[in-house]
């Protein structure tokens, strides 16, 4: 039967996505641990000129935090993966 | 095969054309309930019927389409047409992308199901134009490293028609084409056209060509829109969508909470993890499959930030199961290989469930009828509304009693959010239809206008609603306007969860207690305390409750242009409660989240339901124990603090 080569990932891959997935939990595990501190750091929703009161000025929930939260993490594959490459290229020099 | 093949597609289209010719005959689901949200599609119905402009005369955060479809025949064929063929592109679109025909009807039925008993169909036939026209554009863009420039025309021209027709999605296919004709050179050059000379000259004129085809599209809009003098209003609308962000915005982190939100995250981020690891160690050169899933993927992030504002969760399942479904097939070749030589099941007996499958799809949905939809009523505004009057006595009741009013002039207005009153009275409605739409205190002005411009005699008050949306109290979301009601009006009738509130002809008015300030004096506090420093005069300053009851009771303070300002100087957990006793001997408990040590708390008197007229201070009740210092001022202009 013929194999399809696509099936098999050579090896340096296998160690990347090691790598990746470790970096993920790492970030996950930061994220958890700090989630508190980095919610603090965002400012309060201001109630502005048009006096709208909405649930995050009436919760006091800063009003990006979830956005930059879920971005984040969304985006962060692609830091990740950027830092795994530029460690590569480090050592390789 | 082939005759098997066609028979196949075939199905597909008839399942789809039946369903898009039900999704617009049938009526949503959504009408059997008495949301809000509900209502305010129905009174939208009511006023294209009733030849209402939308933008000028109601507010109208959508585009023309569904306005116009109410009243035309054409409109509503073309709505129709546009469903069938958001259907045929994607079926197209996955004959294309999977080469192994099964796996591309597999595809189709599991996006049919997903779409159908997920998302809803309606929903769909919203968010599938951006999901389509990024699934069909990925084969222009693949071909071409600059688009030819009458391709770039053509998509300016049909971006505007998608912009005009339904707002929300043009904004999106702006962004995506934006987006995808700055990337595609990159990507198609693997990442190194950065570095020509001519990508930057090929760019300027690519983005030209498309916001000329832009505009031309645009004209007959503009035309329209002058022809009615609503363009002002068009703009204004437009512009004024950004508030909806701020008073729509939905609880913390939701998408972590529900099945359909982490399904869509898990799936957008597993998408992004491949693109990246792909491109930066395996290859980069993007083909046919990655480009879809690239376009898939920032068309599901550009919705994922939507729905961390206002929840879309369900609808979006259905872009993120493609998604899933086009990885797949990218990521784990076995599939094709186990859809080529199936060891358990013979082609032909695949071929042939899948045909069962659409043929009970078929069934179900022309026989059955469509899932969230119900078939039951179909047709006009007024067969929904006689259908409801019968399933919600207490709209007709209320209807009855007002009638019999001597003074009745035939207008009422519905506080906070039952626009279904205005089709019962058959009266055009306020500009903004609820208190939710009309967060802004600029907006609730315009209601309390509409009150006086129509000299409304009685106010029709559902006082089972306490948070029309997201846990915010109405009093509190709309202060302004429930302030005017409670001073102006007061109650004659109650018709079971309805009060009948009827216009003063003395100075009465009639108050709601306790009140709950939530996190708005902490707010107020951080962010204007500079200005009451800069503006107010500062009355009274104390540290001992008793100290301050000894000056009220010498003084006579008028709540008016007041606030009071609580800087505690030991840190609280729990929320503040204290009590303000007017001399006339009323009561109104005030509670709020407390302020950090050494932060002031912010209370502006005249926004407690109680001194919606101005009333004299008599004592200040302290409930629980308070450290800290507490400041009376006055002279800041109300206008500036909430």
């Amino acid at each position: 039967m013929k194999k399809n080569k696509s099936i098999y990932m050579p090896q340096e891959i296998r160690v990347i996505l090691l790598e990746f997935v470790l970096y993920v939990i790492l970030e996950a595990l930061v994220i958890f641990a700090n989630f508190r501190a980095i919610r603090e750091s965002f400012p309060t929703t201001e109630i502005a000129k048009n006096k709208i009161i909405g649930y995050s000025h009436y919760y006091g929930y800063p009003f990006y935090f979830d956005t930059f939260i879920i971005f984040f993490l969304l985006l962060s594959p692609i830091i990740i993966c950027l830092l795994i490459a530029l460690r590569r290229k480090l050592i390789s020099k | 095969m082939n005759k098997l093949n066609r028979a196949i597609i075939f199905l597909f289209v008839v399942l789809s054309v039946i369903v898009s010719v039900k999704l617009t005959l049938c009526i949503p689901t959504i009408f059997n309930s008495l949301g809000f949200d509900s209502q305010n599609l129905l009174v939208w119905r009511h006023s294209a019927i009733v030849g209402q402009l939308p933008y000028k005369d109601v507010f109208y955060p959508y585009g023309l389409l569904n306005y116009w479809k109410e009243t035309s025949l054409f409109w509503r064929v073309v709505s129709i047409l546009l469903t069938i063929s958001l259907f045929v592109t994607l079926l197209y679109a996955f004959l294309k992308l999977f080469k192994n025909k099964l796996y591309a009807y597999i595809v189709t039925i599991i996006f049919y199901v997903s779409t159908f008993y997920v998302t809803g169909i309606s929903s769909f036939a919203r968010y599938g134009v951006i999901t389509a026209l990024a699934v069909i554009s990925i084969f222009i863009f693949y071909k071409n490293t600059f688009l030819p420039k009458k391709i770039l025309f053509l998509v300016g021209v049909i971006v505007s028609l998608v912009f005009f027709l339904l707002i929300d999605q043009g904004i999106y296919v702006i962004l995506f084409f934006s987006f995808f004709i700055f990337i595609n050179p990159i990507l198609k050059s693997g990442f190194t056209q950065f570095k020509e000379k001519n990508y930057y000259q090929e760019l300027a004129t690519s983005y030209s060509i498309f916001i000329l085809g832009f505009f031309i599209g645009s004209l007959p809009f503009i035309g329209y829109f002058t022809y009615q003098g609503i363009l002002f209003d068009f703009v204004s609308d437009f512009h004024k969508l950004s508030d909806i962000s701020e008073y729509a915005k939905t609880p913390y982190l939701h998408s972590l909470r529900s099945l359909s939100g982490i399904f869509n995250i898990a799936v957008l981020f597993l998408s992004i993890s491949y693109l990246s690891i792909r491109t930066f160690f395996i290859s980069r050169s993007f083909d046919r499959n990655a480009y879809a899933i690239l376009s898939l993927s920032f068309v599901l992030l550009l919705l994922e930030q939507k729905s961390i504002i206002r929840s879309i969760d369900n609808q979006l399942v259905f872009i993120s199961t493609l998604l899933l479904l086009t990885l797949l097939y990218n990521i784990v070749p076995r599939i094709r290989f186990f859809l080529k030589k199936s060891f358990f099941i013979k082609e032909r007996y695949l071929y042939a469930m899948i045909i069962i499958v659409i043929a009970l799809l078929i069934f179900y949905t022309s026989v059955k009828g469509l899932p969230f939809q119900t078939c039951n009523t179909a047709g006009s505004i007024e067969k929904i509304s006689s259908s409801w009057f019968k399933k919600i006595p207490n709209y007709s009741l209320v209807l009855n009693k007002i009638s019999q009013y001597k003074d009745f002039n035939g207008k009422i207005f519905s506080f906070p959010g039952d626009p279904l009153f205005y089709i019962l009275f058959q009266q055009n409605p306020p500009y903004y239809f609820t208190i939710y739409d009309a967060s802004p205190e600029e907006y609730q002005n315009k209601r309390i206008k509409y009150i006086k411009e129509n000299k409304i005699n009685y106010v029709i008050y559902n006082y089972n609603i306490h948070a029309i949306q997201d846990g915010v109290p109405d009093l509190v979301r709309g202060n302004t306007e429930i302030n005017y009601i409670l001073s102006n009006f007061h109650i004659v009738d109650k018709v079971e969860n309805f009060l009948i509130l009827k216009k003063n002809e003395s100075n009465e008015d009639f108050f709601t207690n306790p009140f709950h300030l939530g996190h708005i004096p902490k707010s107020e506090g951080i962010y204007k305390k500079r200005i009451i420093d800069e503006e107010g005069h500062k009355v009274y300053e104390t540290k001992l409750i008793p100290e301050l009851n000894k000056f009220l009771a010498i003084h006579n303070l008028n709540s008016n242009n007041l606030f009071f300002i609580f800087t505690p100087n030991t840190k609280y957990n729990e929320d503040m409660h204290f009590s303000i006793k007017t001399k006339d001997n009323h009561t109104a408990d005030i509670y709020f989240h407390p302020c950090d040590i050494g932060a002031a708390c912010v209370i502006n008197v005249s926004r407690i339901s109680l001194f919606n007229q101005n009333r004299r201070l008599g004592e200040v009740i302290q409930n629980g124990d308070f450290k800290g210092k507490i400041e009376i001022i006055t002279g800041v202009k109300n206008a500036t603090i909430w």
